[in-house]
């Protein structure tokens, strides 16, 4: 601490700089703008498919992820075209998923499943598809509720 | 069979006797510079030594350990094997968690011995050092504690589990992350003078006089971390981009905006002595953006591609993060008189003002990126929703700044200190702004509509002819008046004020990478596509022909590639399979053009038929952006040598630092 030099530099009696405070005001609240209004555009919701069904209309014409496991047996691989089509569930509710691109390797019905993409109605149009993988993997086998449910966490 | 760990136990030794020497030269620094005793301070600046002498000790018995596969320790058995080649058994020392803190702690320790060495025999340095042995009190503190990378195991296995397959794909993996370390540690040094300016009381420019070259030595290395990893991520990731607003590089590029905006603000209190106190906040927020991000990938909170798994070690972080800011507010607030500058700036439109526009958009950028990070984690926290931002919230914030940053840098070194005369002003400006425009139009005849694109067209075109201006002006003058030629005039110009044209140099760097950035991202296409062998096809106007599977053994790792032929040339797309982990890591094949890449990426095969499915993008003007990146690198380096003062030169102006610090 060093009073006298607090004092002499208040002594100064400088005027408030309202010139430079209003400029950086106006900067500064058009960057919040900016970020506030980019951040409630561009959240991404991870979504099981029943928390989609239960409030479908939020999630209209958004970009979300689907996370859920590979429903087996609904599978379809179109080399020629290079689309996936599944069916993915949480369990409770089942979706199907409509998406264009190769087949990551370790894509396996049964597995757990994220993708990146909108809602058509009630099919997924996915975008990007994201597959957690555990060092322990073991499929759920179904009408285990509490495996089915580990997996939808690990989808996460 | 339970087996003690020799290895183990030495490391731990070292680790400790180094941690000893930490706490000694903590308290011998810091009762030194308390009570002006210089013998004191002169015991705790030798504490360096041995402080560095055991942490080297240390590194160099996990590195035999990790070379002869010792699997009595658990950081080898579980992130190193036999199979592995020599270098990706040497890289593997930052290759996981333990070892990445010991690397923190033995460059922290490497910097504090530099700086034992070559720091002014000042009020300072005591402090300063003090300040440096207790960051290294921290990193050696967890990695004697739960960050240990030399724990035993109990009964070691035959052979390791094997390093991370992404570390061993790539050698950029053994470069990267050591330049990143260089720079995240380097911004200690800085750091460690502004507490010794507040801890003192001497709150005038030595300090950051003597943090200058610090300061630029470690952004200079960040900037090349970063540009790097972009390349890494470009060569491996198999999906032709750099860069996704992963947690993991906004934690790299928060310490980078806020190292560069201090940078300047430097120059402005150098020269004007105002900002004190924005300086000293910008250098710990720097600081403390380097233990944040350290926080974020070690502590699981965010998810991210390529964190460090979670454990204890991400609360400690915080907690030290957390203990950081604390002191640094603490100590500021009993200092806040002497922080208090006595002028003010004199007019907004001169160098300062350009200068502090800048560090207003850089703080934005930085506070904008940790909001973006954390966002998901708050939303969690209030509405238990999992969310993640995407990557478009950033390019959309990302872009108004980013053409806003571009043109000041090319404003700025046309602006004079103090104050500009407006028609000086348009004199220098008007012929690079009529540049800048031209361009624009030029280009969007040309086809180019994006208007983010287009701008950043005229911005790059605008700052790259100020610089040109500003030059070629110099050179005339100089030549003119000593009546050289105008290249020997430019060549003394550049050693007198190396400074200067580093600066330009690194600017001109910028508007390359800004080039790069804006085109690869506007109209970079990609498409996937599936062959048969010998199929030729035709993919976003280039020939593509898939000739044949190839596949090849090694010990460490299985790959199969494509042999693929495009424009005359054959490339070998690969998918890399490491031990055994199921998930492949591809090797792209890359058509390196200076006005864009053709990049191919094998995304699955089909044993049986032989079939692949190939991902083929190409993206315009990439290479600019690695490019750019190493021009900055070379002007920062060029600002970091001394200024050369001609012999007729020194007798007249005998105030050489005066000169070069422009």
């Amino acid at each position: 601490m060093n009073p006298p030099v607090a004092v002499s530099a208040r002594q100064r009696g400088r005027a408030v700089p309202w010139k430079y405070i209003l400029g950086l005001g106006v900067i500064l609240a058009a960057i919040a703008y900016m970020v506030t209004s980019g951040l409630t555009q561009n959240l991404v919701f991870f979504l099981t498919p029943s928390e989609y069904l239960r409030d479908q209309s939020k999630y209209a014409g958004r970009v979300v992820r689907l996370g859920g496991v590979v429903q087996t047996g609904t599978v379809v691989w179109d080399k020629s075209s290079v689309t996936l089509s599944f069916k993915v569930s949480d369990g409770v509710a089942t979706l199907p998923v409509v998406y264009k691109g190769a087949v990551p390797d370790l894509f396996r019905a049964g597995s757990g499943v994220t993708v990146e993409g909108k809602f058509d109605g009630r099919t997924f149009m996915g975008q990007t598809l994201l597959i957690k993988h555990s060092e322990v993997y073991k499929a759920p086998t179904p009408g285990n509720t509490e495996m089915m449910r580990r997996a939808v966490q690990d989808a996460r | 069979m339970t087996t003690l760990s020799a290895s183990g136990a030495l490391g731990t030794l070292c680790i400790m006797a180094s941690l000893g020497f930490a706490i000694f030269g903590l308290v011998t620094s810091a009762l030194g510079g308390a009570r002006h005793d210089a013998r004191l301070a002169e015991t705790g600046r030798r504490a360096a030594i041995g402080v560095f002498v055991f942490v080297l000790a240390a590194v160099a018995v996990l590195e035999y350990a990790l070379l002869t596969t010792d699997t009595s320790i658990r950081y080898v058995a579980t992130h190193s094997a036999i199979s592995s080649p020599l270098w990706v058994k040497i890289v593997s020392l930052w290759g996981a968690l333990e070892g990445s803190i010991l690397l923190w702690a033995f460059l922290l320790a490497a910097y504090t011995l530099v700086a034992s060495r070559v720091a002014r025999n000042d009020a300072l340095r005591p402090y300063a050092l003090a300040t440096l042995y207790g960051v290294l009190i921290f990193f050696l503190g967890v990695n004697a504690s739960i960050g240990s990378p030399f724990t035993p195991v109990p009964s070691p296995p035959a052979d390791g589990l094997g390093p991370n397959a992404l570390l061993q794909n790539h050698w950029m993996m053994a470069v990267h992350p050591m330049l990143m370390y260089l720079g995240f540690v380097g911004l200690s040094v800085p750091f460690a003078y502004a507490m010794s300016a507040m801890l003192t009381g001497r709150l005038g420019e030595a300090w950051l006089v003597q943090t200058r070259r610090w300061t630029l030595v470690a952004w200079a290395f960040l900037s090349a971390a970063i540009v790097a990893g972009g390349w890494w991520s470009y060569e491996v990731l198999g999906w032709g981009g750099y860069w996704a607003w992963d947690p993991v590089e906004n934690a790299s590029i928060i310490p980078w905006f806020l190292a560069t905006a201090f940078l300047h603000s430097l120059q402005i209190q150098e020269r004007r002595r105002i900002l004190k106190g924005w300086n000293l906040g910008l250098i710990v927020a720097a600081f403390s953006a380097t233990l944040f991000g350290t926080f974020i990938t070690r502590s699981g909170i965010v998810e991210s591609v390529h964190a460090f798994a979670s454990g204890p070690i991400g609360p400690v972080f915080l907690g030290f993060l957390a203990f950081v800011l604390l002191v640094s507010l603490g100590v500021a607030w009993v200092r806040l008189p002497l922080i208090r500058d006595d002028q003010a700036l004199d007019s907004p439109i001169s160098r300062e003002g350009a200068f502090l526009a800048g560090n207003v958009l850089f703080s934005a950028f930085a506070f904008t990126v940790v909001l973006g990070t954390l966002f998901p984690v708050i939303v969690e926290a209030f509405t238990g929703q999992k969310a993640s931002v995407g990557a478009p919230f950033f390019n959309q914030v990302a872009v108004p700044l980013g053409l806003a940053i571009l043109v000041l840098q090319g404003t700025g070194p046309a602006l004079t200190w103090r104050r500009v005369s407006g028609e000086a002003l348009w004199r220098t400006l008007r012929w690079p702004a009529a540049a800048g425009v031209t361009a624009l139009v030029v280009f969007a005849v040309l086809g180019i509509h994006r208007p983010a694109v287009l701008l950043t067209v005229m911005c790059a075109v605008y700052t790259f002819s100020v610089l040109v201006v500003l030059t070629f002006r110099a050179v005339s003058q100089r030549a003119a008046s000593g009546g050289g030629r105008p290249w020997a005039a430019f060549g003394e110009l550049v050693n007198l004020y190396p400074r200067r044209y580093g600066a330009y140099i690194a600017h001109m760097g910028v508007v390359v990478v800004a080039l790069g950035i804006a085109f690869s991202g506007g109209y970079k296409q990609n498409q996937e596509v599936s062959f048969r062998p010998a199929q030729t096809r035709t993919v976003l106007g280039y020939t593509v022909t898939y000739l044949l599977l190839t596949s090849e053994h090694r010990p460490e790792k299985d790959t199969v590639g494509a042999l693929v032929r495009l424009g005359g040339r054959e490339f070998v797309p690969k998918l890399n399979f490491y031990g055994t982990d199921r998930q492949p890591i591809p090797t792209p094949a890359i058509r390196y053009t200076p006005l864009g890449d053709t990049y191919l990426s094998l995304v699955s095969f089909d044993r049986a038929d032989q079939s692949i499915v190939l991902n083929v993008i190409s993206s315009p003007l990439v290479s600019w952006i690695w490019l750019g990146g190493l021009i900055v690198v070379l002007g920062a380096a060029l600002s970091l040598t001394p200024a050369v003062v001609a012999q007729s030169a020194r007798q007249a102006a005998p105030a050489t630092k005066e000169l070069a610090g422009d």
